[in-house]
């Protein structure tokens, strides 16, 4: 099932969306057997807020204590619930990854993280645009439509702060201009569109 | 000169090369019997100028964390 199954499901529901609400309904579409378990560990957040992982190695140890798909937080940002509901929800979005889009060699690896470093030579890899991607639509998911267009008119007269928008949907304020953004529903209705990759 | 100096500067010396970060990540994650990752994503920190080998190293520590027992699962909704 595709971001478009969550999507539709989140417009049935008011803010704030919970983060194992979204969680659990991705386990539901996507037919995952096992939890999505999240750890708090301690991370530079100058470098990394966190990250997905899913090995199918289950004999691991780590994925013996993590779990077959886990979500790593920076420890630091657990006091911002805001920033830590981000971090966990944009990357449950990358279960709706293409098959094209997963990193799942050496190479994909080796060539995200240079991208990430901005060492792209002017091209990007699938893996690094939908790390981008995966932040809208975590909002997309994190706001529901009628809501987003509700506060982006309060905001417009001037009833509505950044602030109390992102304290309404429990966003980082940063996001805000993102969440009004032109853009915003197009790209949200593209990634509505991608056929995700079949569960490992 | 010290003891530890005349070691270092002994003509036998063998020096043990230290694997790169993502070197260690690369064997961790895709390695033979290694976690064998379907999927590896991560969140941008706050510089824009971290470097392969600093990403690497987040997630080789993370992983070491949650090996020993010092990573703690985090339970609730984040809503409040």
């Amino acid at each position: 099932m595709s971001y478009d199954a969550l999507y539709q499901y989140i417009q049935t529901l008011d803010p704030v969306i919970g983060r194992n609400v979204i969680r659990d309904k991705v386990r539901e579409l996507k037919g995952i057997a096992g939890p999505i378990r999240t750890w708090a560990v301690e991370l530079d957040t100058n470098v990394t807020w966190g990250f997905l992982m899913r090995p199918t190695n289950t004999n691991h140890p780590i994925a013996q204590t993590a779990g077959a798909q886990f979500i790593c937080v920076a420890r630091a940002l657990i006091k911002n619930r805001c920033k830590s509901r981000l971090v966990i929800v944009k990357e449950l979005m990358h279960f709706f990854d293409a098959e094209e889009a997963v990193t799942d060699t050496e190479a994909k690896f080796e060539t995200l993280l240079k991208e990430l470093a901005g060492r792209s030579g002017g091209t990007f890899s699938q893996q690094y645009l939908v790390e981008h991607l995966a932040t809208w639509m975590a909002l997309g998911v994190m706001c529901p439509e009628k809501h987003r267009v509700r506060m982006f008119e309060e905001y417009k007269m001037g009833k509505k702060t950044a602030y109390d928008v992102a304290l309404h949907f429990r966003i980082p304020e940063y996001l805000v201009p993102v969440l009004f953004d032109d853009l915003f529903e197009p790209v949200i209705t593209s990634a509505r569109g991608i056929k995700s990759a079949k569960n490992p | 000169m010290g003891i530890g100096s005349s070691y270092l500067n002994h003509p036998n010396r063998q020096g043990i090369e230290m694997k790169t970060q993502l070197e260690v990540a690369n064997t961790k994650l895709f390695g033979p019997g290694s976690l064998g990752v379907s999927n590896v994503k991560l969140f941008p920190g706050d510089r824009r100028d971290a470097t392969p080998e600093q990403f690497a190293e987040q997630i080789n520590k993370a992983l070491s964390q949650i090996e020993n027992g010092a990573a703690e699962e985090i339970q609730d909704d984040l809503c409040a």
